[in-house]
């Protein structure tokens, strides 16, 4: 469970510290900062998990546009399989040429219920553990943690690379979910984008799982029978939708779909192959698109299966249904402090004697309380 | 002729209480059509519900048209017990200037006495368990639900148990005949 999180100098985020819920939704005005506080969050995933350079992922654009700082800083302190791990993830530019992207590296700190498990710094890893410790050389623009084997001597750092990986953050993009799929894979974008080559893969994984989808989609989309892959070449599938009206069958391709309906394959996907891997969720806007009669059962479900395998559930929305739902758990609101331009973060306390809702609250200016 | 598949709006205290329920809606093949559970928040969850009662029983209404639509509320007895309860949101839409519940409305009221916890408690076949007293924090009970996977089991279990209790608690007795109204029955 992520525990903690601090940002500095991300977009608006500016010294900000949230220690958070087990589940909760997050609400506040456009450009209050709940997208960039996920965006830093798959940031450092890339990071430590896919391995990603650090000029690769917005830096050093994605400063605080009235901040003339150097460094951003992401932060993490999480718990995982009983293990406590302080993470943090800085990355610094070097002033002599601010316009050159790759002049650019990053300092990393691992520790594990304090005692220093990992450092990086200008290219150079410290390994620490039991009696000795190593300094190896590596990319100043990388993080090691991602090309680290699995071994008995680094069972933490490995731990906590597995912990980072089992974040899943979604903001989909119907208008980019495709239905071609080219090859296998067992990443699903965070904007779902590539949800064709990732049901190739796990249709054949786990059958239990698809006959699931297949059974949720029964409920949710009228007259759909079945999703098909149709080989259009040697590599090539092309996804297919079957519909049954009155016992009459029909196929169409999944341009044919709008884009609700292929929103909602998708999020049915990601609830039967992925949920159950994650450790927390986190979803952008999923609303859009779809209606609310539609996300509430989707969402009923990611619940119950969140509150089932012990996940951590973090969802930005501004449509009242999923407000209101989600608030059972927890509400937060961002805003930006008028007088610093800076994210801030409260929760919300629905009044219930008086019958208030989370969304009565939500649509309330802060300056207005 | 076959009566079409019942569906239901629900409004609750809390999550607990609404997986509870969807479960055994999903026992019985109700459809479940939306939730409503009352925000975490300051205050009583009991009050919130009795404040949306009305609302959600006009809401109902208005799709009279639809017969196999229901409503199911569920509110914790408490100190109150199921009679007051019912007199409690009675009152709610007298004051909202709403016609009472009828006999055969489609509209279904449990009251857990003393909360949702003391139903969980007795229908897992837990001993001493009574509605004279909350057992939410008692230390006798918590193993049932202090972790998420040990409150998933507990449920799963009640939820089993619902309708083959011999001895059912007075609530869940009245909850039992109240269920008929929206098809949580067998056949």
């Amino acid at each position: 469970m992520l525990k903690r999180i601090h940002v500095h100098n991300y977009r608006t985020l500016v010294h900000f510290e949230w220690s958070l819920p087990s589940s909760c939704v997050l609400v506040g005005d456009n450009g209050a900062g709940k997208s960039a506080l996920f965006e830093a969050l798959w940031i450092a995933r890339d990071v430590i998990v896919h391995g990603k350079r650090i000029d690769e992922l917005g830096f050093p654009a994605t400063r605080t546009a009235w901040l003339d700082e150097p460094s951003q800083v992401i932060a993490l302190e999480l718990e995982h399989d009983g293990e406590h791990f302080e993470y943090q993830l800085e990355a610094r530019l070097e002033l002599s040429d601010p316009h050159d992207r790759s002049r650019c590296s990053i300092i990393e700190q691992l520790s594990s219920a304090g005692d220093l498990l990992y450092e990086a710094i200008g290219g150079a890893v410290k390994l620490h553990g039991g009696q000795s410790s190593a300094t190896i050389p590596f990319d100043r623009r990388r993080s090691f943690l991602a090309a680290i084997e699995p071994g008995p001597g680094n069972r933490k750092l490995v731990a906590f690379r597995d912990a980072i990986a089992s974040m899943w953050m979604f903001k989909p993009d119907p208008l980019r979910i495709g239905g071609v799929a080219s090859r296998e894979t067992t990443w699903i974008e965070r904007d779902l984008g590539n949800f064709a080559n990732w049901y190739r893969t796990k249709v054949q994984e786990d059958f239990a799982a698809a006959t699931r989808l297949r059974e949720d989609l029964i409920q949710v989309l009228p007259g759909f029978y079945q999703l098909r892959l149709e080989s259009i070449s040697a590599e090539t599938r092309d996804l297919r939708i079957r519909f049954d009206f009155g016992g009459k069958t029909h196929e169409v391709s999944w341009d044919g779909l709008s884009e609700g309906q292929r929103l909602l394959i998708a999020l049915y996907g990601v609830l039967r192959f992925a949920l159950e891997h994650a450790s927390l969720i986190g979803l952008d806007e999923i609303e859009n698109y779809v209606a609310p009669a539609e996300i509430q059962p989707w969402l009923r479900a990611v619940v119950d299966a969140a509150l089932e395998g012990d996940r951590q559930l973090l969802v930005i929305s501004h449509h009242p249904e999923s407000i209101d739902y989600l608030a059972a758990d927890a509400a937060w609101r961002m805003w930006r402090d008028p007088a610093t331009g800076c994210s801030r973060i409260a929760k919300l306390e629905p009044d219930l004697d008086a019958g208030e809702t989370a969304y009565d609250l939500a649509k309330q200016r802060v300056d207005d309380e | 002729m076959n009566r079409a598949r019942w569906r239901v709006r629900i409004l609750c205290e809390d999550r607990r209480t609404e997986q509870f329920v969807c479960r055994l809606c999903k026992r019985y093949d109700v459809r479940v059509e939306h939730v409503a559970p009352a925000p975490a928040g300051k205050g009583s969850a009991s009050a919130w519900v009795r404040l949306k009662y009305a609302t959600s029983v006009r809401k109902r209404r208005s799709k009279n048209f639809q017969a196999n639509l229901g409503l199911l509320v569920v509110i914790d007895g408490d100190n109150v017990g199921v009679e007051g309860r019912l007199r409690e949101l009675a009152q709610q839409l007298e004051d909202a200037a709403i016609d009472p519940r009828g006999p055969d409305e489609a509209i279904a009221v449990f009251v857990p006495t003393w909360s949702i916890e003391t139903w969980l408690a007795h229908l897992t076949g837990a001993d001493g368990v009574d509605e004279k007293a909350p057992l939410k924090l008692d230390e006798r009970y918590r193993v049932l639900w202090n972790e998420p996977k040990a409150a998933s089991e507990t449920i799963k279990t009640a939820v089993a148990g619902w309708d083959d209790s011999s001895t059912p608690l007075p609530s869940h007795r009245a909850a039992l005949a109240e269920a008929r109204r929206i098809g949580l029955m067998q056949g």
